[in-house]
């Protein structure tokens, strides 16, 4: 998974918000995943369409973090998402 | 059947659904047949079947009702040839398959609970090549609806109350529900269209997905979509459950609105509409686009789903599942 990716969340999946956290609820698979504050900025700027590069610069200056560590999550996220299906690469 | 109580299995006895049910089965069952009985309730299609000349019943019930049909059963002298199961229909084996299967395990719509799923399994594994389904298929309807009276029982609760609390954490779950009701015809705002036929001779999926478009007939206030089914049990047996037919078991159900719309006649409703069964719950989901007449563009777009109606809290979530609580640490 690179900064330059493209990403789209799947159409099987509902996102819902839970106070500073996110619940996923995966159609396909029936599962429910779960975002931490952090993930769950990161699932709403991709809901807005963002690039991955635009979320990182968003989070990192919303959570006042550095930038490499916030790359790094967040393509460790991404990646996982994707792995499971939440998460398409255009 | 399940989540009913003792009154509600009394009414389906004298239910008028019960009399077409009695048709179909004294038109199928003959002499000698094996006949396997889903969701039997107090066993009043097992005991047709006896009646009809089967010569074996099986009688598969999940709810403790099971106890009150062995009851009824023996007290009708046909304990010999009723067998009773314990459980989900699915998770049955037969050594000897059924001539007939017979089911009426639906709730306000054929999408509820295991039904789908288990008369797909019961044709697959447990009916004889040739065998008859009872019922043969299921026809899903949609209609815009007035029903000013349910959205101000679910909404006001979060939105006034006499202490003068701020409870409308609660409203928007409020507004993701699927509610049963009750509704006449008069109530109604277009004509039913049809959303999806089930025919459980074919059928290979539990879930369902479909677009409708609905027209008002007249002016009005809408506060949603009223949803019922007709069902054909046989060749000219069925009954239908239009809010105009006397009221069944079932109930009909109201996939509401997060607010009310005024219409005028013309206006559309284009409706899609998915069933999702998820370990025997469905999760419905209902995105409404509305257009005034000849208008381009929406003039109100509802995205919504049981997901969103469903109280959750994340640390249930994550007890429940190992799968939630390892995305969970991943950021």
């Amino acid at each position: 998974m690179e900064l330059a990716d493209r990403v789209a969340i799947s159409a099987e999946v509902m996102a819902r918000q839970l106070g500073a956290e996110m619940v996923l609820l995966d159609l396909a698979s029936g599962m429910y995943f779960g975002l931490d504050e952090v993930g769950c900025r990161i699932w709403q700027l991709l809901e807005d369409g963002r690039s991955l590069a635009e979320v990182r610069d968003n989070v990192a200056q919303e959570f006042n973090a550095d930038l490499p560590t916030i790359e790094r999550d967040l393509l460790d996220l991404v990646l996982e998402l994707h792995s499971r299906g939440l998460l398409e690469l255009r | 059947m399940s989540g009913y109580g003792i009154d509600d299995y009394g009414a389906m006895i004298v239910s008028s659904r019960t009399d077409a049910y009695a048709e179909a089965l004294r038109i199928h069952v003959r002499p000698g047949d094996t006949v396997l009985d889903i969701g039997t309730g107090a066993g009043i299609f097992a005991l047709l079947a006896c009646r009809f000349g089967a010569a074996r019943v099986h009688a598969v019930e999940s709810a403790s009702i099971i106890q009150i049909a062995r009851e009824i059963i023996t007290a009708n002298g046909f304990a010999d040839r009723v067998t009773f199961h314990h459980g989900l229909s699915t998770a049955l084996q037969l050594a000897e398959k059924a001539d007939v299967v017979v089911a009426d395990i639906r709730g306000a719509l054929p999408f509820s609970d295991h039904a789908p799923e288990a008369l797909i399994h019961a044709r697959r594994e447990l009916l004889n090549p040739g065998g008859v389904l009872i019922p043969r298929a299921d026809e899903v309807f949609l209609a815009l609806v007035e029903a000013p009276e349910e959205g101000r029982k679910v909404d006001e609760p979060w939105h006034q109350n006499r202490f003068a609390f701020d409870m409308t954490a609660g409203a928007a779950l409020a507004a993701n529900r699927a509610l049963h009701f009750t509704v006449t015809p008069s109530q109604l705002l277009s004509d039913g269209v049809s959303a999806a036929v089930l025919d459980y001779r074919t059928l290979e999926t539990c879930d369902l997905s479909c677009d409708v478009e609905l027209v008002a007939r007249r002016a009005g206030v809408a506060h949603g979509l009223c949803a019922w089914f007709d069902t054909t049990l046989s060749d000219g047996v069925g009954y239908s459950n239009h809010p105009s037919q006397p009221e069944l078991p079932y109930g009909r159900l109201l996939f509401r609105w997060p607010r009310a719309i005024a219409v005028e006649e013309g206006m559309t409703a284009r409706v899609s509409l998915r069933a999702r069964q998820l370990q025997g719950q469905y999760i419905w989901i209902w995105n409404s686009e509305l257009r005034a007449p000849g208008g381009q563009d929406a003039i109100a777009h509802f995205r919504q789903s049981t997901f969103h109606g469903m109280a959750l809290a994340p640390e249930l979530l994550a007890a429940a599942g190992a799968e939630y609580a390892a995305a969970r640490e991943t950021t």
